[in-house]
C-alpha cells in the first residue's frame, strides 16, 4: 500500500498539563513523530541553548482545484505526508463536485460540503466496479477518503472561522453581527450526516485550527482567477496577507503526481525562505541590532520571506517548465 | 519568568479553549497580556502578537467585545513597535507584521469606541501614535512589513471616509465609517480625518501611478484597493482611473528576453491581478460608468500579454535581440522597405524594368505591348477592383510622385517596342503556331521519341511540366490557340445545351435566394452587360438576367448571316422550326425565362420587361441586315417582329389569368408600359379582363394609362375603350369616364341614339 495512504494518525492526546521534556511546536504538531529524523533537514537543527519548536515553522497552506478530488487532494496528500509535513486545507472552486460518468455528458454530479467521499466511494462502487476501477476514480476516491472527510467549496470557505471540532455542517456563528458570512450551508442530507466527521481526522489538521492560511496553491487558472476574485469580493476582513499560486496542472491521474510533486516542491522552497527569515533575527542575537543580523544573514536570507516569493517562484519554474505559474499577493 | 517552553505549552492550551469556544477571548486575553509584552522571549513574543493579529481578524469574536479589548492591547502593540526605542534593539519583523495586522483589525473599533466617549483623548492618542509610527517606519521596514502597512492604510482610508448608513435606528449594524461621526465631537474632526484619508489614498495610489515593478507592493496595493472600491463610492472613480492608468508592462518595454525569471513572474503576476481586479469592479456593478474602460482595460492587458509572452514562453528564451535604436523588428523591416515617393520597394517596379523584354513573337495585345512589369501579379491585377473614391484620392499623390525620367524611360520602352511590331513582316498561321509551340520544338527530336515508350513518356512528361516554368520567367504569357474539337451531333448539341440551361438557371435560383436571404443588398452602379465584365460585379441577379436575355436573343444573330432567308423562315413560321428541330438553345432559354417570370410574375415582371426589350431590338437588328437599303421601321403587324411579336402575346397569354384584384393592376400597368411596342391583339387581351367583373376596374385603368401616357397606342386603346363601353354590363360604370373624357363624341351619339330608341319606346 502507498505509504501515504497509511491511516491518519491518531488525534494527538490532550496536552499533558505537567511540564514535558519534549515541548510542544507552536502549531501543537505532536503527531509527526515517527516522521524521519528532522536532522536531515537544516531547519530542524536543534541549536542548543535555544528555544526552537520540535518540527520548526511551518507556512499553512491551502490547495484549490475545481471538484477539491484529484490534483488538490494529490497535493493535499503530499504536503501532509512529505517529510515535513505541512498544515494544509484543500477546497474546490466549481458550482458541484464532478466526476467522470459513463459518458462525458454524463457526468456524476455531487453537492460540495456535505457529501463525503466515502459515499462517493460506496455509490460509483454499486454503480459500476468494473468502470469506475479501471478509469481510476475508485482508487482516487479511496486516496481521498484516507486524507478527510469531503470535498469543500472555495466560496463557502468561512475564513477565520475556527476548524474545530465537528465538521461540515457548522452552525454559522449567530454571535457577531457584524459577520459578513451569509448562512452558505445548506443542512446536509440525513444519509451523509456524519458525527464520526471531526474536522482534527483531517490529513494535515495541525496548525489549520484558526481557519487561516499563509498560501494558496491553485492548480488551474480559471481556478485562480476565481480565488483571487472572491477574496476581492469578500474585502479581506482580516487583514492577513496570503500568497496566491497557480500551478497549472491538467486534470488527470497522471499529471496531479507530477503536479503534486512540484507543490511540494514550491512548499519546501516557500517554507525554508519563511524559516530563514526567522532564523536571521534569532541569530542577530535576538534581535540585537541590525548590524549583527547583517553579518549573519546571507544576501537571500536578509531579504523577507515575502519579498523574495517572485523570485523562489521563478526559479521552481525554471525546474518545472510545463507548468506555468502565476501569483498574486491578496488579503484574507 | 518560567521557562518560555511551558509558558508556550499553556499559552497554546488557552488558544485552543479560545478556539473551540469563542466566548473566552474576553477572559483570556487580559491573562495572556502581560506573557507577551515587550520585555518577553521572542518566542512568547511571536506568538503573542500572531494571537492578537487572529484574535481581532476572527468573524467569530463579535465587534462588541473586540472593541472592549482593543482598549486593553494598544500598549502591547505599542511597546512592539517601539521596541528600538525602549529596549534599544529591533523588533522582529514577523512580531511588527502581525502587530500592524492587528493595529488594521482594531483601527475601526478604537474609532467607534472614541465616538461614543468623547472625552477619552487618551485611547485616541494612543491609537495615534500607533498609526503614526507604522506610517513613519513602514517603507524602510521589510517588505513583508510594508505589504502590512499598506493593508493598514487602507484599512484607516475605509474607516476616514464616509460611508453608507444602512440603518441610523440600529448604530450597532452600521459599517464604521466617518459617516458616523457628527460635527462637533471634541476629538474628532470629520475634516481633518477626511483630509487625512485623502493623503493616505494618496500614498497608496502613489505605488500604481509610479508604476512601480515591485510586484509584491502592487499586487497588494491591488488587492487592498477592492474593499475601497466596493465601499466608498466617494473614492472609488478616482482609484479606478488610477488603476485603469496603471500599466503593470512597463518593465516589458526593453523586451521580454532581457527580463530574468522573477521579473516575468513579477509581470505576469501584476498583469493578472490588475485584470482580476477591474473584472471584478465590473462584475459586482456591470452598468458601472466606468464599464467600458473597465472591459476595455482588461481586454487590452490581456491582448498584450499574450503578445509579450507568445514571444518566448516560460522555458524557452529566444537570442536576446536589444533594438539599438528604439524600434522594434517589425518596424524597422518596413522602415528598411521604404524608398523615396512613398512608395515601397514591393510597389515598384524591379531593376530589370529599365530595360523591358521585347514583345514576343507572333500576334502582341495592347496589353502586352504597354506591359513593362514582368510580374505576373502586376498583370492580372484588375484595376477596376479598386473603389472609385479611394483612386479618386490616390491619383493626385501617385501623379505628383512620378519619376519623370523613369517615365520618359517607359515611353521610349514603349515606342521602342512598337516600332519594332510595325517593322514585323506578317505573319503566316504557320508561323503563328510555331510561335506559339516555338521553343519546345527545339528540344524536339523524333528519333529518340520514336523509339521507347518509357522514354516518351518521360519526355512528355518534361514537356508537360515546362510550359509553366518557363512562362514564370519569360514574363507575359503568349497567345494560345486551342485545337477545336469534333463538330457536335446535333443530340450532343442538345444535351449540352439542356445542361448549360439548367446550370444557368440553378446559379440564377442560388443568387435569388442569397437575395432573400439578405434583403439589404446595395446596388452597384454599373448598370447592364457591363456588370458581367468584372468578375465580382456581375454575379447578381440582375447581371444573370442580362446574361440570359441575352444568349436568348443573340444566339442566333449573326450565325445565319449566309442565308438570310432561312432566317426570315426559321423565325417568321415558328411552328415549322420546332417541328423540325426538337430543341434550340435560344427557344430552350426563352422558354425558361418565360418559365422563371410566371413562378412570380408580381416581383419578376422587369426580367420579362428587360427580356422583352431585347427581343424587340434583336428583331430590329435582323431586319434591318435583311432589308438594308430600306429606312421603313418595322412593325409588329408585318410580322417584322416575330420572336417579340411571338413571344410578348405568350407571356400575356400566360400571365392575364393569374392577374388578381388589387396590385396586380400595377404589375400589368408597367409591364405595357415598359415593353418598346403594343399592337392591337395585346389591347383585345386586355380588354378581355373585362369580362370578369372584379376586373374590370383594372382593364379601365390599363387602358386609361395607355390612353393618357402612351400615345402612339392611343387611338387604338380609346377605340378599345369605347368597344368595351358599348358591350355594357358591369364595364359600363367602370368606362364611362374614360369614355366621356376621351371621347366624348361618343358618348354624346350614344346620349342621342338611346334618347331617340327611347322616344321610339315611348
Amino acid at each position: 500500500m502507498d505509504p501515504r495512504r497509511r491511516q491518519p494518525p491518531p488525534p494527538p492526546p490532550p496536552p499533558d498539563p505537567t511540564p514535558d521534556a519534549n515541548p510542544i511546536g507552536l502549531d501543537g504538531t505532536t503527531e509527526e513523530r515517527e516522521a524521519p529524523a528532522p536532522a536531515t533537514n537544516g531547519q530542524q537543527v536543534q541549536r542548543p541553548g535555544e528555544l526552537q519548536d520540535e518540527v520548526g515553522f511551518k507556512l499553512k497552506f491551502c490547495t484549490v482545484c475545481a471538484s477539491n478530488n484529484n490534483r488538490s487532494m494529490e497535493a493535499h496528500l503530499r504536503l501532509t505526508t512529505a517529510p515535513s509535513p505541512y498544515p494544509t486545507i484543500s477546497f474546490g472552486t466549481g458550482s458541484l463536485v464532478r466526476l467522470p460518468g459513463p459518458s462525458i455528458n454524463q457526468p456524476n454530479v455531487y453537492n460540495f460540503n456535505n457529501t463525503s467521499y466515502a459515499s462517493m466511494y460506496n455509490e460509483l462502487l454499486s454503480k459500476d466496479k468494473r468502470l469506475y476501477h479501471n478509469n481510476g476514480i475508485l482508487p482516487m476516491l479511496e486516496r481521498n477518503k484516507g486524507v478527510k472527510w469531503g470535498p469543500e467549496r472555495w466560496q463557502d470557505w468561512r475564513i477565520g472561522v475556527p476548524r474545530v471540532g465537528k465538521r461540515a455542517p457548522a452552525q454559522p456563528p449567530a454571535q457577531n453581527p457584524l459577520d459578513p458570512t451569509n448562512g452558505q450551508q445548506q443542512p446536509p442530507l440525513a444519509a451523509e450526516q456524519d458525527d464520526s466527521a471531526e474536522y482534527k481526522d483531517d490529513k494535515g489538521y495541525q496548525g489549520t485550527e484558526a481557519g487561516t492560511v499563509d498560501i494558496v496553491i491553485t492548480c488551474e487558472e480559471r481556478c485562480w482567477d476565481a480565488v483571487v476574485d472572491d477574496l476581492l469580493s469578500r474585502g479581506s476582513p482580516l487583514n492577513r496577507p496570503v500568497h496566491v499560486f497557480n500551478v497549472d496542472i491538467k486534470d488527470n491521474h497522471e499529471e496531479a503526481l507530477v503536479g503534486g510533486k512540484a507543490i511540494l516542491e514550491l512548499a519546501d522552497a516557500l517554507n525554508a525562505a519563511a524559516t530563514e527569515e526567522r532564523d536571521v533575527y534569532v541569530k542577530g542575537g535576538g534581535g540585537g541590532g541590525a548590524v549583527n543580523g547583517f553579518d549573519s544573514g546571507s544576501a537571500h536570507a536578509r531579504a523577507g520571506f515575502d519579498e523574495r516569493v517572485p523570485e523562489i517562484l521563478a526559479s521552481w519554474q525554471e525546474k518545472w517548465p510545463t507548468l506555468p505559474a502565476l501569483w498574486t499577493l491578496a488579503w484574507l | 519568568m518560567g521557562d518560555p517552553g511551558s509558558i508556550l505549552r499553556s499559552l497554546n492550551e488557552a488558544r485552543n479553549i479560545c478556539l473551540a469556544t469563542p466566548a473566552t477571548y474576553p477572559q483570556v486575553i487580559p491573562g495572556v497580556l502581560p506573557v507577551i509584552g515587550a520585555q518577553q522571549h521572542l518566542d512568547l513574543r511571536r506568538w503573542g502578537s500572531d494571537f492578537l493579529a487572529e484574535t481581532f481578524a476572527s468573524p467569530v469574536v463579535s465587534g462588541e467585545d473586540k472593541q472592549k479589548l482593543s482598549l486593553l492591547v494598544l500598549d502591547t502593540l505599542r511597546s512592539y513597535q517601539n521596541r528600538r526605542e525602549e529596549i534599544g534593539e529591533d523588533e522582529d519583523p514577523a512580531v511588527i507584521k502581525s502587530a500592524v495586522q492587528c493595529a488594521a483589525s482594531i483601527y475601526p473599533y478604537i474609532f467607534r469606541h472614541t465616538l461614543s466617549h468623547p472625552d477619552t483623548t487618551e485611547v485616541w492618542a494612543r491609537m495615534a501614535s500607533i498609526k503614526s509610527t507604522i506610517l513613519r517606519t513602514m517603507d524602510d521596514s521589510a517588505p513583508g512589513v510594508r505589504i502590512c502597512g499598506v493593508k493598514f492604510i487602507s484599512r484607516v482610508v475605509l474607516v476616514q471616509t464616509p460611508g453608507l448608513i444602512a440603518d441610523p435606528r440600529r448604530p450597532e449594524l452600521n459599517e464604521i465609517s466617518l459617516a458616523l461621526l457628527g460635527r462637533d465631537h471634541a476629538v474628532l474632526q470629520p475634516s481633518q480625518l477626511e483630509a487625512e484619508a485623502s493623503g493616505l489614498l494618496d500614498r497608496l495610489l502613489g505605488v500604481l501611478q509610479d508604476n512601480s515593478s515591485d510586484a509584491l507592493v502592487v499586487t497588494a496595493t491591488l488587492n487592498s484597493l477592492a474593499a475601497l472600491v466596493h465601499r466608498r463610492a466617494s473614492i472609488s472613480n478616482k482609484i479606478l482611473m488610477t488603476v485603469l492608468n496603471f500599466n503593470p508592462l512597463t518593465p516589458a518595454k526593453a523586451g521580454l528576453a532581457a527580463m530574468g525569471g522573477r521579473e516575468r513572474v513579477a509581470l505576469k503576476s501584476m498583469t493578472k491581478t490588475t485584470m482580476s481586479f477591474l473584472v471584478n469592479v465590473l462584475k459586482r456593478n456591470p452598468n458601472h460608468a466606468l464599464a467600458l474602460r473597465l472591459q476595455q482595460r482588461t481586454e487590452q492587458l490581456k491582448h498584450s500579454m499574450v503578445e509579450i509572452f507568445s514571444e518566448s514562453g516560460p522555458g524557452k528564451r529566444s537570442a536576446p535581440d536589444e533594438p539599438t535604436d528604439g524600434l522594434d523588428n517589425n518596424k524597422r523591416a518596413r522602415l528598411n522597405n521604404e524608398v523615396t515617393n512613398g512608395t515601397t520597394a514591393q510597389q515598384q517596379p524591379p531593376q530589370q524594368s529599365t530595360s523591358p523584354q521585347p514583345l514576343p513573337p507572333g500576334e502582341v495585345s495592347y496589353r502586352e505591348l504597354f506591359t513593362l512589369n514582368p510580374d505576373p501579379s502586376a498583370a492580372s491585377f484588375h484595376v477596376e477592383a479598386i473603389p472609385l473614391h479611394i483612386v479618386n484620392q490616390l491619383v493626385l499623390p501617385l501623379l505628383g510622385s512620378i519619376d519623370s525620367a523613369r517615365l520618359t524611360a517607359a515611353l521610349t520602352a514603349v515606342q521602342r517596342r512598337y516600332l519594332e511590331f510595325k517593322q514585323r513582316p506578317p505573319l503566316t498561321a504557320l508561323q503563328s503556331a510555331m510561335a506559339v509551340l516555338g521553343e519546345e520544338d527545339e528540344d524536339y527530336d523524333p528519333g529518340t521519341e520514336m523509339t521507347l515508350a518509357g522514354d516518351r513518356a518521360a519526355v512528355m512528361n518534361g514537356l508537360d511540366q515546362a510550359p509553366p516554368q518557363g512562362q514564370m520567367n519569360e514574363g507575359p504569357i503568349q497567345p494560345i490557340t486551342l485545337e477545336p474539337g469534333p463538330p457536335l451531333t446535333l443530340q450532343e448539341k442538345e444535351q449540352y445545351g439542356k445542361i448549360a440551361l439548367t446550370r444557368v438557371f440553378e446559379t440564377l435560383a442560388n443568387i435569388d435566394k442569397d437575395v432573400q436571404l439578405k434583403p439589404g443588398k446595395k446596388v452597384d452602379e454599373a448598370k447592364g452587360f457591363n456588370r458581367l465584365a468584372s468578375t465580382n460585379m456581375g454575379h447578381d441577379r440582375e447581371g444573370w438576367i442580362m446574361l440570359l436575355t441575352r444568349l436568348a436573343t443573340r444566339t442566333t444573330l449573326g450565325l445565319n448571316d449566309t442565308n438570310e432567308t432561312l432566317v426570315k423562315q426559321e423565325n417568321s413560321e415558328r411552328s415549322l422550326v420546332k417541328n423540325g428541330q426538337s430543341f434550340t438553345l435560344a427557344d430552350g432559354i426563352r422558354d425558361s425565362v418565360l418559365a422563371y417570370v410566371m413562378d412570380d410574375f408580381r416581383r419578376r415582371i422587369d426580367v420579362a420587361i428587360m427580356w422583352l426589350n431585347e427581343e424587340w431590338f434583336c428583331d430590329r437588328l435582323l431586319y434591318q441586315q435583311r432589308n438594308t437599303d430600306e429606312s421603313e421601321r418595322p412593325t409588329m403587324l408585318d410580322g417584322d417582329l416575330p420572336n417579340y411579336t411571338h413571344y410578348l402575346h405568350t407571356t400575356l397569354d400566360r400571365l392575364i389569368p393569374f392577374l388578381d384584384t388589387g396590385k396586380d393592376g400595377r404589375t400589368l400597368i408597367r409591364f405595357l408600359s415598359e415593353i418598346p411596342e403594343i399592337d392591337g391583339k395585346v389591347l383585345d387581351k386586355v380588354c378581355k379582363l373585362a369580362d370578369d367583373p372584379e376586373l374590370v376596374q383594372m382593364c379601365s385603368q390599363v387602358l386609361l394609362y395607355l390612353i393618357m401616357f402612351r400615345p402612339p397606342v392611343r387611338s387604338m386603346a380609346i377605340e378599345r375603350a369605347v368597344g368595351v363601353w358599348r358591350r355594357g354590363g358591369d364595364a359600363r360604370a367602370a368606362f364611362g369616364k374614360v369614355v366621356g373624357r376621351w371621347a366624348p363624341e361618343v358618348l354624346k351619339e350614344e346620349e342621342g341614339g338611346a334618347g331617340g330608341e327611347v322616344k321610339g319606346e315611348a
